[in-house]
């Protein structure tokens, strides 16, 4: 992964680290895979919680996350994403 | 922006030809902007989609009761109370497009300004209808505050331009310019039919930027 990415790509690397894994990871493996600090990585895994991209699920001692639907559809549409935000200056 | 008063009467009809192709073109923007938010919930495709939208409505609105008058014209000879009507609808369509174009610019700024508080984008909201609503020369004072929007928006872009050392948003660099100019064009040059013509094309020209790149974006 590029060590400058904006937003919209860590979301795009965070959903594609799940969906590999059969769509289900903990967050160890998040933070192992997608290059964040863990700050940063609880903050993106709460916005993506919020805009529900992804669903939590707790267990005794841990968590795990799994991709939901609309993330799922924002990985298949990414590139169409971010051509339109780059033409229109919103990224 | 086709108005009774500017307007040389060759050029009415394309004035609302050009009124209904921009309304057309910032409709298709600000839809697909919606879609992209529905996609990826980023708060600026909402924002650029809410602006465009203000832009098409401004135009939409223009063009029907534009249209209402150029055929009120065509179908007979008016009397004095039927050409006050006329009058009316036609400050009532500068109006609605000067308040609604100034909103889309304010929501444009706001984008921009990337702050998440609804208080200040309708205080933004409120001054500038405040101002446009108190100030003697409506028209004018409307392009001057359009104009200076229009700078920060360009100033914007160029910035942007220059962090994602990106070329993909020079199209709405150059889009942007030739619409500031446009309006400061139309600040100066008000009273002359001509001008008013050539600042019409600057605008077309504008949204043919736009839409250009648009399809780009539909293409790749």
């Amino acid at each position: 992964m590029n060590k400058k990415r904006d937003r919209l790509q860590v979301i795009h690397d965070i959903l594609q680290v799940i969906k590999e894994k059969n769509g289900r990871i903990k967050p160890t493996h998040i933070l192992y895979k997608s290059n964040l600090s863990y700050q940063m990585m609880d903050e993106y895994l709460k916005e993506l919680i919020e805009k529900e991209f992804i669903a939590e699920e707790k267990a005794e001692n841990s968590k795990t996350y799994s991709i939901t639907q609309k993330g799922q559809e924002y990985l298949n549409q990414y590139k169409l994403i971010v051509n339109f935000t780059s033409s229109f200056g919103l990224d | 922006m086709a108005t009774l008063s500017f307007v040389p009467e060759w050029f009415f009809v394309y004035g609302l030809v050009f009124g209904l192709a921009f309304a057309i073109i910032t409709l298709a923007v600000s839809l697909y902007s919606f879609k992209i938010y529905r996609l990826s919930n980023q708060k600026q495709s909402k924002l650029f989609g809410t602006a465009f939208l203000l832009f098409s409505i401004s135009y939409f609105i223009q063009f029907f009761l534009n249209l209402a008058i150029f055929s009120e014209l065509n179908e007979r000879i008016l009397n004095l109370i039927e050409f006050q009507n006329l009058i009316t609808l036609n400050t009532l369509s500068i109006f609605a497009h000067m308040i609604l174009f100034t909103f889309g610019l304010v929501t444009l700024i706001y984008m921009i300004l990337n702050v998440k508080n609804k208080w200040i984008y309708s205080g933004m909201m409120l001054i500038s209808v405040l101002f446009l609503l108190i100030s003697a020369n409506k028209i004018n004072f409307f392009f001057i505050l359009s104009s200076l929007l229009l700078i920060i928006i360009l100033i914007y872009y160029f910035q942007h331009s220059i962090k994602h050392k990106s070329s993909r948003s020079v199209l709405m660099i150059v889009a942007f310019f030739l619409l500031m100019i446009g309006h400061i064009h139309f600040i100066f040059l008000i009273n002359h039919e001509i001008e008013y013509v050539l600042g019409s094309f600057l605008e077309l020209a504008a949204y043919i930027l736009i839409l250009v790149n648009f399809l780009r974006v539909l293409k790749k």
